[in-house]
């Protein structure tokens, strides 16, 4: 009976209050919905067995984690909007005559019939969205669409618990705000003025500090390598910068325009700017926290996107810029235990010869209906490498270095004829020559950086001769330093110069480095054998791969070696339709993590942006009245309240969009890690990311300042 | 020279529906000399407010004519009464309507600024006027720092700052107490003897007896007035009572 009664209460409260409830109802179907995805999404067994989907449950794991997170502050940032828009109308059922006790049970009623509803909404809508991923899924990885519906119960009961005990939280908290509530303060307190907010001199400093370092990183971040922690590192500075200025910055600045006599006392400024004062005083964090969003999303997609679109370029890359369909590489690696003292292996190479390599990888293709249509030999060395006055020595590169020393460079060294081979070309050395030529952007021109005379840890010297032309190679460039092809008269100075500079070696490595040997190979029925190699298992796991990989272990097994010797890897193949599967998958998977992601980013900004308007509304509901009232025209207030309304709006935009320029090299710099070296594509994406995001941005916009207008007028 | 002609004035009010029409103000006549100090009494729901409302340009009269120095206030355009209020009137509040954000300074320079005034004439105007009012030292503090009656006299010095034709206040002591109100109303009979005309609506008996004269308004009409002449003013509140004496046990019109 009396439950009845405060269900009836509850539920009138709910209808009147729908300004309030709606929308949080909805954000909280939508967190439900993209969390019940995701966890299905990392625990979907039938996704984890296409071709690429390896990738998608431990991406989807990271994704999980970063929606729990926003789904614990938004609960609680909706809730305690909505208490504190509610005290006023709590307090009055308990000056009314109704105990706390009561009050009580209608707000856990309200919440209750909110928290079902949303919860129902959220896993219907969820199960719907699956289905939808599932196709987008399919589509992004080029695969067969996966039928049927996917339901568990285990993940339902998992996300409805979930949310259920983040509300129950909230609810609680609000009891204990309940308990705290005296109504007498509650009525006074309406009548009071609220303070002028100070400048924070402290924070102020601290955000210019923790700013400037955060820029000043992400803008001088050297290599690639060292872009990841760099990059984290300019994150978390750039975050408490963002809401450090936000909150100080701000204040100090309005102060200081107020200061300005002659730009405060006209009739466009004064009212701006002294309520703008007031606005960032309670929206200081709530703005910051849209600018963060607001960069999340722009960088999550932008790169995503990229690396998405990016894939047959990368592949192309990838495979002699599209010449090659697949690379074998003719070289073994085997160990022979040491009968010396120390006991150290020591770890050897050898070459397979060409016709037997090349004839095993003929028997496994022609079982997918290829065949080699024809190939390229290329011996080459690649190696980090250090030049003091014209003497080279190896760098051995690890992932502590900070600063490499002055003179390194990056070279691949490759014989005249298999140079001339690849690139086409008919250069012709003189004894004891090298030609050589830039293969990145960092490289200058190399005959100005080095002696003439150069040698490489022997006693042969070498002279710099004549400009190649461009190498197709995949280049490493996660050191960004210059990047080079040299060209050696021969394969016998090719192996000389390698073991010159494994003599250079003071003990930094423990092995030897030896040229390898590689075959780029062009394949008739490429078509074929992409289709029909199916994926086995993991991670770059086809079919061909492992009987590959058979057939050469066993070749390895027959052959007479030392006794104490283990001949331990097979050799290389990678296949240009394999590795687009891979990306595909990884970059699938990335890009809808991105996207799920920024939906739920864009959901907190527009509900922040959405609350922030009514809470401001009824604010400056009654200042618009006095402004108007002093003699201020409909016009100019209208003015006036579109001015501040747009500066609030476009602040956390504009503020994402520096954020996103500033970050823009050092994001560049860890696509280049990922095989992502196409400048063009990346800043198209940046570019197209911004404005879409601008445009969705304006529609929350236009939607809530509807709202605001209306409660204003 | 009158400053303020107001002739049969009238408003009519019409339901939402259109259905009934409640009379407002049914005929109102009356003037304002320039220099005088005129206060409009009557009961809650006499017609004040409406008549306060036309008098300000808020509201349209139905039909009849108000003059403010000659011009025709129903004949300025909509988009010109702001300005034209901001220009020629100015207002004092009951509830001071004073503006949180803004300095008591900023507060009182407000209209001003609206004025489009240049920034360096601003002091050389608010100096004076917040002396007269004695808020000169509390120019930097803000509205809820300040007493009631301190709010009310920034409120009077924001109205009085643009060097309005007219003062119109709405109930100006309704919000303060007797101390205050004292303040208060020597601070109106201190302006008005330099000159300002004020046309003021309450239902304070002893605010109206400040006065030079007193309108009396019942059922929408100038029911009757009351000229100081050369009565002081305690003569002039007893006046005041018989006549709300009167209205109340519903006398003859004179």
């Amino acid at each position: 009976m009396k439950l009845g009664l405060f269900f009836r209460l509850a539920w009138s409260n709910i209808k009147k209050n729908h300004q309030l409830y709606v929308p949080h109802i909805l954000a909280g179907t939508g967190l439900t919905a993209i969390f019940y995805v995701m966890l299905t999404l990392a625990n979907d067994d039938r996704l984890r067995k296409i071709k690429g989907g390896y990738a998608i449950p431990s991406i989807m794991s990271i994704g999980i984690a970063v929606v729990a997170i926003l789904s614990v502050i938004l609960v609680f940032f909706t809730n305690s909007f909505l208490m504190k828009q509610r005290t006023r109308e709590y307090g009055m059922y308990n000056v009314l005559g109704m105990e706390k006790r009561h009050v009580g049970c209608i707000m856990f009623m309200e919440n209750a019939i909110s928290t079902v509803t949303l919860l129902v909404a959220g896993i219907l809508s969820g199960t719907l969205m699956y289905k939808l991923c599932c196709l987008f899924i399919c589509k992004m990885l080029h695969v067969n669409t996966i039928l049927g519906f996917y339901m568990k119960t285990e993940f339902v009961l998992k996300t409805v618990g979930a949310f259920a005990a983040m509300y129950l939280v909230a609810f609680l908290w609000n009891c204990i705000r309940l308990a705290r509530l005296r109504p007498v303060e509650l009525l006074a307190s309406a009548g009071v003025g609220e303070r002028e907010p100070k400048t924070k001199w402290i924070l102020l400093v601290i955000g210019l500090a923790t700013l400037g370092t955060g820029y000043f990183i992400a803008l001088t971040s050297k290599t690639p390598l060292k872009a990841i922690p760099d990059f984290f590192k300019a994150v978390i500075l750039v975050i408490i910068g963002t809401y450090a200025l936000f909150l100080a910055g701000s204040v100090a600045f309005l102060k200081l325009l107020r200061k300005n006599k002659g730009f405060y006392y006209r009739r466009k400024n004064m009212v701006a700017v002294s309520d703008l004062l007031y606005r960032m005083k309670q929206n200081a964090v709530g703005l910051a926290s849209i600018a963060i969003l607001a960069t999340g999303v722009i960088v999550m997609i932008s790169t995503t996107v990229c690396l998405y679109m990016g894939i047959d370029a990368t592949v192309k890359n990838y495979f002699m810029e599209g010449d090659a369909d697949m690379i074998i590489d003719g070289r073994y690696i085997y160990d022979i235990e040491s009968t010396n003292e120390e006991g150290l292996t020591e770890r050897m190479f050898g070459y397979i010869p060409e016709e037997e390599i090349l004839g095993m990888a003929d028997q496994v293709l022609s079982r997918y209906g290829a065949k080699i249509a024809s190939y390229l030999t290329l011996r080459s060395f690649e190696d980090t490498i250090c030049f003091t006055d014209g003497k080279a020595r190896l760098i051995n590169v690890n992932s502590s270095f900070t600063t490499l020393p002055k003179g390194t460079i990056q070279v691949v060294i490759v014989p005249l004829e298999d140079y001339n081979r690849m690139c086409r070309d008919n250069l012709v050395l003189a004894d004891g020559e090298i030609g050589w030529v830039g293969i990145s952007d960092d490289s200058g021109d190399l005959t100005k950086e080095l002696p003439s005379e150069i040698s490489f840890g022997g006693t042969t010297t070498y002279r710099l001769g004549p400009e190649a032309k461009h190498f197709p190679l995949m280049r490493n460039e996660a050191l960004s330093t210059g990047y080079y092809g040299f060209v050696v008269p021969t394969v016998e100075c090719l192996d000389s110069i390698v073991n010159d500079l494994n003599s250079t070696n003071d003990g930094d490595f423990w092995y030897y480095n030896h040229p390898d040997l590689r075959y780029f190979i062009r394949l008739d029925g490429v078509k074929e054998i992409s289709e029909r190699d199916e994926a086995v298992t993991d991670w770059g796991n086809r079919r061909s791969t492992q009987e590959f990989r058979e057939l050469v272990q066993a070749y390895l097994d027959k052959l007479e070696m030392e006794e104490s010797a283990k001949p331990r890897e097979a050799c290389l193949w990678d296949t240009s339709w394999d590795l687009k599967d891979e990306l595909l998958g990884m970059y699938g998977s990335l890009f809808f993590l991105g996207i799920l992601l920024s939906l739920v980013f864009l959901f907190a900004t527009a509900l922040i942006i959405y609350y922030k308007q009514i809470s401001e509304g009824y604010d400056d509901r009654g200042r618009f009245q006095i402004l108007q009232k002093v003699g201020m025209t409909q016009k100019e207030t209208k003015g006036t309240i579109r001015r501040q309304i747009v500066i609030v709006f476009f602040l956390p935009l504009v503020t994402a969009v520096i954020h996103m320029i500033v970050a823009y090299p050092v994001i560049r710099k860890l696509l280049m890690l990922l095989m992502m070296p196409n400048d063009k594509l990346f800043l198209l994406c940046t570019g197209l990311t911004v404005v879409a995001f601008a445009f969705i941005y304006m529609v929350i916009y236009r939607l809530t300042a509807r709202t605001y207008y209306r409660i204003v007028r | 020279m009158s400053i303020l002609e107001v002739s049969n004035l009238q408003k009519v009010y019409t339901t939402r529906f259109g259905g009934n029409k409640v009379q407002a103000l049914s005929n109102v006549t009356f003037t304002v000399e320039k220099g005088e100090y005129v206060a409009i009494m009557g009961e809650s729901g006499s017609g004040k407010t409406t008549l306060l409302n036309i008098l300000a340009a808020l509201d349209r009269p139905t039909s009849g004519k108000v003059l403010l120095e000659g011009k025709e206030l129903s004949g300025i355009k909509e988009s010109e009464m702001a300005t034209f209020r901001r220009e020629n009137l100015g207002f004092v509040f009951q509830e001071f309507n004073l503006l949180d954000t803004f300095s008591i300074r900023d507060n009182i320079l407000l209209p001003l600024v609206l004025n489009g005034a240049k920034p360096s004439e601003l002091e050389g105007k608010l100096q004076p006027i917040a002396e007269r009012l004695g808020i000169a030292d509390l120019l930097a503090k803000y509205p809820y720092e300040v007493s009631g009656g301190q709010k009310q006299r920034t409120a009077v010095a924001r109205a009085l700052i643009t060097d309005p034709k007219l003062i119109l206040a709405d109930e100006p002591t309704g919000a303060l107490d007797s101390k205050s109100t004292d303040d208060l109303l020597r601070v109106f009979r201190d302006i008005n003897s330099q000159g300002q005309t004020i046309l003021m609506v309450t239902h304070s008996t002893k605010a109206a007896s400040h006065a030079s004269r007193v309108l009396f308004i019942r059922d929408g009409e100038v029911f009757h007035q009351i000229y100081r002449g050369d009565s002081t003013n305690e003569q002039l509140y007893q006046k005041i009572s018989d006549t709300l004496t009167l209205l109340t046990t519903g006398g003859e019109k004179r």
